[in-house]
């Protein structure tokens, strides 16, 4: 009843007040099949690998695909994704080739992954998906834009470029999905988003997807959303069972790097991540790391696209198999054989950390996260320890059996 | 056991009969000898009939010179087929090489190239090829026969006969001689041709032609890696100039496991326009054939049934009893085809499909077809007009006693120091109270009916409570309030279930509560009674209320 009051009363309401639940009548429905999609569709997802739809999808598919403007937060790594892009792609009007749906995402690489994704579930629908990013030529752009496309997914700063050029017609964009929605509306993004947001026409469908949704970030959802459904989940479920999580406490900043080296084996059993706070962290260990005849690539936001492309596509060709990072790569990617994630440096805040050990134990996989802390670390540790109620314990001896 | 007489006569005789054995020992050794000798010489003397005249013929002039013709033409062979394996190409050798079906320039000599000097030796020895193997029984009679070994001009160790060193060595310091020259002059090649089988040309190939295969076994990663780069970078080249990407363009290599149904389509749109096409036949011939297979069995089983039924009746004739009553056979469920569900739209639903669609989003405000400003309900205007009042012309703090008024006056108190151009508190409020809650400095807040009241923060259960949120100016009469909720039994929740008066809903202090609570329509009146009789017994057992209850809306 309480529920059912505030899910009422909030179409014109300010939230700051509200506690913010799942939406009361959310339906549930078990099977692909009885979601009631195109046959090529449905063709798609069972080709890509999906055979049972996980928590998320058997709950905002159906609503996203009625048209209702949907909130929709869900653990790592457990296919939201594939959650919207399903219910774009349910969405499209195949025979009209014009933008229907705008796909906003913080950075370039996912930007790039959500294309490959939308492609590979319409690839029998032949839909066309281009990734309009920056770093990119921009006369390419536009003449890909011309040919006409049914989605676009983008980074906010080159799609607000493409629609002022109207090289992107907004006219018949029904749906602006805004994936990693807490980042997309933080400080830096949120003025970008409102730029394009603009330009939509009015009352467009807005879906926002996240792991992490702050409540600052649900509040202002009533700025551009109507009566949203929200499929939320408790913070203390949020982080994966089968992400094991690790620390490995240190005194000095140098040890850091010895404890790296001692670990190297157990990184390249698959493939790892290494996050660090600065990209001038990365280039300096990047670089000692190759000193001391280790193998690993590195990427971060100071390099031209083109090499940010080269190392991604070898990361996922795993060409290489140690990769070195800021947090350009915390939010999102895909990899599905990375199983191991070592926070050289503690993340600058909570989310990101849950975003951070999510790039290991892909949609159901296993995983193991690994935090290299000095004393005065500690403290934050067990403040996200706490926060998520999970277990962070001292990195066992067989870590690499966990793996 | 008896003992032996021993006579001299059986002694001699045993001495006889000694003598004549050993005499036959002898013979028989000296037999053996002879025959030993025999055999061992056997296998070299003894030779195979014929074999003399054979010989004989062998030596004969015609022979030595028909050898000599195949000798020649088999060195004029050989001098080609190093010509040719040299790989050098002088415009008849091209000529001549398009009649060969044999490569080459492609083929490659021999790792240890012995072939010369094999030859050479055996040139040298060729005199005595017949004797050849059979030199080594010879070996002590003939010192000359001995094989020896020597060190020739490139440095190999090898042997000959003490005989043919002589020979050999000249030959080879003049082979030695040719090469120094030829190193000096490449050019002179052609001319030694003949003299030697091209030695220089068989090494020089082996260098020139690494084949390319080696290069690529030899790749290192950062080679490896720097091809792939390459590849990928001719890939989206091409994507460049087609119109349509699909999935496979754009997988560039990646590691991903994908289902049992994926089909990796042609990269090119014809292709992959027919691996479709193919597809989707099957499909329908799939779909074919299962109907058919349902419709086959269907009927398998109708006559399965009436068999049955035949067989019951007969049975049931034996007994003297009337056949089976025909029944309505059940009929077999067909699968029927899943009707597009039409989902029934309750009346809340509908009301909510419209007030979306009413709704016009903060956001939205200014665009194209949507309307310039909000219309304003009269709370709207209320809480704006509320937001716009000077400090001074509110009503007294001391008017509201609750938390949130003490919020706000602590607010207010602060903000005043940092207010200087703008008298609004609104603003300056707003964005303070932002910061320090850590939330987005909102920079597009297009709604003016926002106001400081809605921002602020309340725990969730107090908004359930608006009357007692209100009452301030009462003093709350706990067993009163027991009371009251003991009459309003069917809900164990503390406050009102009833709808406001028109009077809070347009004098309420904050829209935001008013259309939470939904009253329920059955127990209205009870609600109203109990709410009424609440009020006036608060009033007559108080008697000291300061003000008109009214005035609580209007502070």
């Amino acid at each position: 009843m309480e529920a059912a009051q505030k899910r009422g009363a909030s179409v014109f309401e300010d939230l700051s007040n509200v506690e913010f639940e799942t939406s009361e009548d959310v339906e549930v429905i078990e099977k692909f099949k009885n979601m009631n999609l195109k046959e090529e569709l449905l063709r798609g997802i069972f080709a890509y690998g999906f055979e049972k739809p996980s928590a998320i999808q058997q709950r905002a598919i159906k609503p996203i695909m009625k048209g209702r403007d949907v909130i929709a937060q869900a653990q790592s790594g457990t296919g939201k994704t594939a959650t919207f892009s399903i219910s774009i792609l349910q969405a499209l009007d195949l025979t009209m080739r014009e933008t229907q749906v705008l796909c906003l995402s913080p950075t370039r690489e996912l930007a790039v992954q959500i294309q490959k994704v939308i492609l590979a579930l319409g690839d029998f629908m032949n839909v066309q998906c281009h990734a309009c990013i920056g770093g990119t030529n921009l006369g390419e752009d536009i003449r890909k834009l011309d040919y006409g496309q049914h989605v676009v997914s983008g980074t906010p700063g080159r799609v607000y470029d493409m629609i002022r050029r109207r090289a992107l017609r907004t006219r018949s964009v029904k749906m602006l999905v805004l994936d990693e929605a807490d980042e997309m509306l933080n400080k830096g993004f949120k003025e970008q988003i409102y730029d394009v947001y603009r330009f939509l026409p009015p009352s467009t469908q807005v879906v926002l997807i996240s792991a992490t949704l702050p409540h600052e970030i649900l509040e202002i959802t009533s700025k551009f959303m109507t009566d949203p459904i929200r499929i939320l989940v408790k913070r203390d479920e949020l982080t994966l069972e089968g992400i094991k999580q690790f620390f490995v406490a240190v005194e000095r900043e140098e040890w850091k790097f010895d404890t790296l080296c001692d670990l190297y084996d157990t990184l390249t059993i698959t493939q790892a991540v290494i996050f660090c706070n600065t990209k001038r962290k990365v280039d300096w260990l990047t670089e000692k790391m190759r000193e001391n005849n280790f193998t690993v690539s590195s990427m971060h936001g100071d390099m031209p696209q083109k090499e940010r492309d080269n190392i991604m596509k070898e990361f996922r060709s795993g060409q290489s198999r140690v990769l070195i990072t800021t947090d350009v790569w915390a939010r999102g990617i895909d990899v599905q054989q990375v199983s191991l994630v070592i926070n050289y440096d503690l993340p600058n805040n909570r989310e990101l950390y849950i975003h951070r050990i999510g790039r290991s134990g892909r949609f159901g996989r296993k995983g193991v996260a690994i935090n290299f802390v000095k004393s005065d670390d500690i403290r934050i540790l067990r403040d996200i320890e706490q926060y998520y109620s999970t277990q962070i314990d001292e990195m066992p001896m067989n870590v690499a059996d966990l793996i | 056991m008896s003992t032996y007489e021993i006579s001299k006569s059986s002694l001699l005789s045993l001495k006889a009969e000694i003598l004549r054995k050993q005499q036959e020992l002898s013979k028989a050794k000296l037999e053996n000898e002879v025959k030993k000798k025999v055999l061992k010489n056997n296998p070299l003397d003894i030779k195979n009939k014929g074999i003399e005249l054979r010989e004989k013929n062998d030596q004969t002039d015609e022979h030595e010179d028909l050898l000599k013709q195949s000798r020649s033409v088999l060195e004029r062979k050989a001098r080609l087929y190093d010509k040719l394996s040299s790989g050098k190409q002088s415009a008849e050798n091209e000529e001549i090489s398009k009649n060969y079906l044999v490569r080459f320039d492609k083929k490659r000599p021999p790792i240890e190239d012995l072939a010369p000097d094999h030859t050479e030796s055996h040139k040298n020895s060729s005199e005595s090829d017949d004797n050849y193997y059979e030199s080594d029984g010879e070996n002590d009679k003939d010192p000359s026969q001995k094989w020896v070994d020597y060190v020739d001009c490139f440095g190999r160790t090898k042997m000959c006969m003490q005989k043919d060193l002589e020979f050999l060595k000249s030959k080879d310091k003049e082979l030695g001689g040719t090469i120094e020259e030829k190193e000096q002059n490449p050019n002179l090649e052609a001319s030694y041709k003949d003299d030697d089988f091209g030695l220089k040309e068989k090494t020089e190939p082996t260098k020139s032609t690494a084949s390319p295969n080696e290069e690529s076994e030899l790749l290192s990663s950062d080679m490896r890696r720097e091809l792939l780069r390459q590849q990928w970078e001719r890939e989206e080249e091409e994507l460049c100039n087609k119109t349509d990407i699909h999935y496979q363009d754009i997988l560039f290599g990646e590691a991903r496991s994908h289902g049992v149904g994926y089909y990796g389509f042609s990269k090119d749109e014809e292709e992959r326009s027919k691996q479709q096409e193919a597809l989707r036949k099957l499909r329908e011939e799939t779909k074919l054939k299962q109907k058919k297979a349902q419709e086959l069995r269907n009927s398998r089983e109708k006559l399965l049934a009436a068999r049955l039924k035949a067989a019951r009746n007969r049975k049931r004739a034996r007994m003297g009893l009337p056949p089976e009553e025909d029944e309505p056979t059940p009929s077999l469920p067909i699968p029927e085809e899943k009707e597009i569900e039409v989902e029934e739209v309750s009346d809340k639903d509908r009301l909510l499909l419209e007030a979306r669609k009413n709704h016009i989003r903060p956001w939205d405000i200014g665009k194209e077809g949507v309307k310039e400003h909000q219309i304003m309900t009269q709370e709207e205007w209320v809480e704006q007009k509320r937001a716009d009042r000077q400090k001074e012309f509110a009503p007294p703090t001391n008017y509201r006693k609750d938390f949130r008024a003490n919020i706000k006056q602590t607010d207010r108190e602060d903000t005043e120091v940092d207010k200087t151009l703008t008298f609004t508190t609104k603003k300056a409020s707003n964005s303070r109270w932002k910061f320090e809650r850590n939330t987005i400095n909102d920079e597009f807040n297009y709604s003016k009916s926002s106001t400081y009241f809605e921002e602020i923060h309340q725990s969730p259960n107090i908004q359930q409570t608006p009357i007692k949120d209100l009452d301030t100016g009462l003093d709350f009469d706990d067993t009163l309030l027991e009371e009251y909720n003991k009459i309003i039994g069917n809900s164990n929740k503390i406050g009102v279930e009833i709808a406001p008066p028109p009077t809070y809903d347009y004098y309420g202090p904050s829209q935001n509560k008013i259309r939470k609570h939904e009253a329920k329509q059955t127990n209205i009146h009870d609600s109203i009674e109990a709410g009424l009789k609440f009020l006036r017994k608060q009033v007559e057992e108080k008697e000291k209320s300061t003000k008109h209850p009214d005035d609580i809306f209007l502070f």
